[in-house]
């Protein structure tokens, strides 16, 4: 009776474990599968992607971190740059290259978009984003509900 | 093991923050039309130590746990789990109803399990042994009480106070009083909660569960009436995000009886602890 009990115990629980291990499986697949590279491809052949392509904080409006990669190609040689869209931040730039990459700390609580530009046309080649996305919607009544 | 049973049963009705939500119109007021819910399933690994004698993790079904968490508000009313606690995965959801909502404060009426209950026949049971000390031992089921709760808000922390009757919903009579501190430290995609919390049980109640009575008298057990106890609560208790469905859950609690629980037969450690670690999908 008491090895029953046990032994249903313990199969409820490792059916149950291999429900969430299945939804795991599946949910990060359809990650991967939607956001996990952010690719640009223009008609000349220029690649630029983000990789992960979607960062992920705990709760909405929070900052979001993740080392993110910045990879890109163009068919020819050429002094290029990548810069942050809104800020027109330089994150780095090339000389005489037709690919590289770039691997920098991703901070921020939205979403953020990247060009790749041709330094002596001053022309943006493309774009890619990293996007910020959250576990948690946040909450007008966050601290009444015991979440901060 | 009772103590993991009851876990499991109280894991189903217990809870978390929200996920599908409408902007409430006044949040100023207890009776806006603010609804809010939020489900999650996990599944973890814990290690506990129990005060009790004879109660020990035998095989990996005692360690493994599954949680099935519902939050849930409606003017006023609420089911919720607080998650930053270690053991409210253990204790379930607490029920209440918001008296009154300040900015900085709060005042609800609540009802939850202030102590998991134990049965020693299912202890004796999964632990497929024989476990003398506990044989012929009475249930003791939870300690469900229902009380008023004053919270105080900061810009990262919370505390609490609960005073609660457990007499009128559970076999466990007497009181509880807990106050609870909790503390907030974002680490890059972490909130890491650094708690403390102290608890006082009152005689009747301590004596419900470590007293033994005359018809519980054995070679092993003699006759024992307990006392008032205070239990200090240290804990850490960290979450982030695995992926927009997942968050990674690691908690470590270590608890401490002051009072004279230690004179009872079946009592074997005043220090109690719990490490876990786990992942839960919100739904």
């Amino acid at each position: 009776m008491s090895s029953k009990l046990g032994n249903g115990t313990a199969w409820l629980k490792f059916k149950l474990i291999g429900s969430l291990l299945g939804l795991f499986c599946v949910s990060e697949l359809n990650a991967q599968d939607n956001s996990q590279i952010a690719q640009s491809t223009t008609a000349s052949e220029i690649i630029f992607t983000a990789k992960p392509a979607n960062c992920v904080a705990l709760h909405q409006g929070r900052k979001c971190y993740a080392s993110v990669s910045l990879q890109w190609q163009a068919p020819q040689q050429g002094n290029f740059c990548i810069y942050q869209k809104m800020s027109n931040k330089v994150i780095q730039c090339w000389k005489n290259s037709n690919g590289s990459q770039v691997q920098f700390e991703f901070e921020s609580s939205t979403k953020l978009e990247y060009q790749l530009v041709a330094i002596e046309k001053n022309h943006v080649l493309a774009e890619t984003a990293i996007d910020v996305s959250w576990v948690h919607k946040a909450s007008p009544r966050k601290r009444r509900w015991r979440l901060f | 093991m009772n103590i993991r049973l009851a876990i499991l049963l109280m894991l189903c009705i217990s809870t978390k923050s929200l996920a599908n939500e409408k902007k409430p119109l006044n949040e100023s007021t207890v009776f806006n039309k603010t609804f809010s819910w939020q489900a999650q399933a996990g599944v973890s690994l814990q290690h506990t130590t129990s005060i009790i004698k004879g109660v020990n993790q035998d095989n990996l079904g005692n360690y493994l746990n599954i949680s099935i968490l519902f939050d849930f508000y409606y003017k006023g009313f609420f089911i919720q789990s607080d998650h930053r606690r270690a053991d409210t995965h253990n204790l379930g959801a607490e029920i209440g109803y918001q008296l009154i909502v300040e900015d900085d404060w709060e005042l609800d009426i609540i009802s939850k399990s202030y102590i998991g209950g134990f049965n020693p026949e299912d202890v004796i049971d999964i632990a497929d042994k024989e476990i003398p000390i506990l044989s012929g031992l009475k249930s003791r089921g939870t300690a469900d009480g229902i009380g008023i709760r004053y919270t105080r808000f900061h810009d990262d922390s919370i505390f609490s106070f609960d005073i609660a009757a457990l007499a009128p919903l559970s076999a466990a009579d007497g009181w509880v009083m807990d106050a609870f501190y909790s503390h907030i430290v974002p680490y890059r995609n972490w909130d890491i909660y650094l708690n403390a919390g102290v608890t006082y049980y009152s005689d009747s109640v301590m004596d419900y569960y470590v007293g033994i009575d005359s018809e519980e008298v054995s070679p092993l057990r003699e006759e024992f009436t307990a006392h008032h106890a205070l239990r200090t609560q240290v804990e850490v208790f960290a979450q982030r995000p695995i992926s927009e469905s997942w968050t990674l859950n690691i908690g470590l609690s270590q608890n401490y009886y002051f009072g004279d629980l230690n004179d009872s037969p079946i009592v074997e450690t005043e220090n109690a602890s719990q490490i876990m670690v786990g992942v839960l999908y919100v739904f």
